[in-house]
């Protein structure tokens, strides 16, 4: 936790602070009497707020920002601060952590600041695209799967039988395989 | 180490094949896809002879895809002609001694042969086998070794057309009891009727006393009960 401050009567020349013990060195502050001059006992009394830091981070192809915060990423406590997450292309949000349990699974989550959340993070994940594999005669290795998109890998595929008898003289023969909905090549 | 090596040649040796794979485009997996496998049906086709005057080519036995024609070819032997085919020929179209076989269906087909026939249905093959090579019909009509019976005569008798001493006729009649022993030769492979008729044989009716099944003997007799009646005999063949 930090502190900074700031002066609510001006003046009189307060010193703030020794650089280099977590305070900063601000212009001089000062506190003035009124018209009639110094005629009391009078006393300053320095006003504190405290802060939390905010800083967020993004995993797994994503970006995001952090709204509600000054520019040292600080914020109030009691503000409510907004975290953003941007999925890059092909690239989906997937949750947050470092953040209250009750807003990881919101993108965009606005909550009130109580303590520093100095590792909120978003992860992302890349998009995946489904690949089917049917045939109208005899089982499949396998009927779904799934891959990155983009992913280059090749995937082996197969029926029970290549033949199947549909009556005493008669019969399926498979003859290969047809690939539909992208690019690509079958080795049948 | 040697066993596991031969292990493996063994394994390469029962046909294993690599297994089946689909790859994607240069720019990889991008979108949802399909794999269907495609399939084919098959049916089977059997041709076969009816006999052994022919035989048949082409697509006798096989797997044939569904759409596709059969073709199979009829062969007749020599002095032998391809008459049809019998089966699973609906559909089916011949042209010549060819049958076009439409795979819409399993198919079990048969090619039928018959010999070829020259003037009264003598079999040219048969003529040939006795030489008679000299135009088909003229040789059937024709009595090429003068024994009084022409060649299709002789073939219905099963006799021999080149030999006059084999021929279908009577070779003897004799009273015996109470009738009349008849004897006859001919050939072996016909059947032979001996019919009788009471009085003149003109305008009678003749009726069948005695059948002689083949394989028949060259020679036959049997005795006729002609009922102390006048009467006459005849002797038949035909097969």
């Amino acid at each position: 936790m930090s502190r900074k401050g700031s002066v609510v009567l001006v003046g009189l020349l307060i010193g703030v602070g020794i650089a280099g013990l977590g305070f900063e060195v601000k212009a001089q502050s000062s506190v003035s009497p009124g018209p009639s001059g110094w005629t009391n006992n009078a006393g300053v009394v320095w006003n504190w707020a405290t802060q939390h830091m905010i800083r967020s981070f993004y995993v797994g192809g994503g970006t995001g920002s952090v709204s509600g915060v000054d520019q040292e990423n600080y914020a109030y406590q009691g503000s409510n601060v907004t975290l953003s997450a941007i999925a890059n292309a092909h690239h989906h949000f997937k949750f947050w952590t470092g953040i209250p349990s009750a807003y990881t699974n919101n993108p965009n989550p606005t909550f009130p600041v109580d303590a520093a959340y100095t590792n909120a993070t978003a992860h992302f994940g890349i998009d995946q695209v489904t690949i089917t594999q049917s045939s109208p005669y005899s089982a499949v290795t396998w009927s779904t799967t799934n891959v990155d998109y983009g992913s280059t890998d090749s995937l082996t595929i197969g029926t029970a039988t290549n033949q199947v008898q549909i009556g005493p003289a008669s019969r399926v023969k498979r003859v290969g395989a047809t690939l539909t909905g992208n690019q690509g090549t079958v080795n049948p | 180490m040697v066993g596991l090596i031969s292990l493996v040649i063994i394994t390469a040796g029962l046909g294993a094949r690599a297994q089946s794979s689909v790859s994607p485009g240069a720019s990889g997996w991008t979108n949802n896809a399909g794999v269907v496998w495609n399939w084919i049906t098959q049916h089977v086709v059997q041709a076969t002879a009816s006999s052994a005057n022919g035989y048949v080519t082409g697509n006798t036995d096989d797997w044939m895809d569904a759409g596709s024609t059969a073709v199979i070819t009829g062969v007749a032997n020599q002095y032998y002609v391809l008459t049809g085919w019998s089966g699973d020929t609906n559909g089916c179209i011949g042209e010549g001694s060819t049958l076009y076989a439409p795979m819409t269906q399993p198919r079990v087909l048969v090619a039928w042969f018959t010999a070829m026939l020259a003037s009264n249905g003598v079999p040219v093959w048969w003529l040939a086998e006795h030489g008679l090579t000299n135009g088909w019909d003229a040789e059937a009509l024709a009595d090429q070794d003068h024994d009084g019976l022409a060649t299709w005569q002789e073939w219905r008798a099963d006799t021999d057309p080149t030999n006059a001493c084999s021929v279908l006729k009577f070779s003897a009649a004799q009273v015996e009891g109470g009738g009349v022993r008849v004897s006859w030769q001919g050939g072996s492979l016909a059947t032979q009727y001996l019919d009788w008729c009471e009085g003149t044989w003109s305008g009678s009716a003749w009726q069948t006393t005695f059948t002689n099944l083949p394989p028949t003997p060259t020679a036959t007799s049997h005795v006729v009960n002609s009922a102390g009646t006048t009467g006459a005999c005849r002797v038949r063949a035909e097969r």
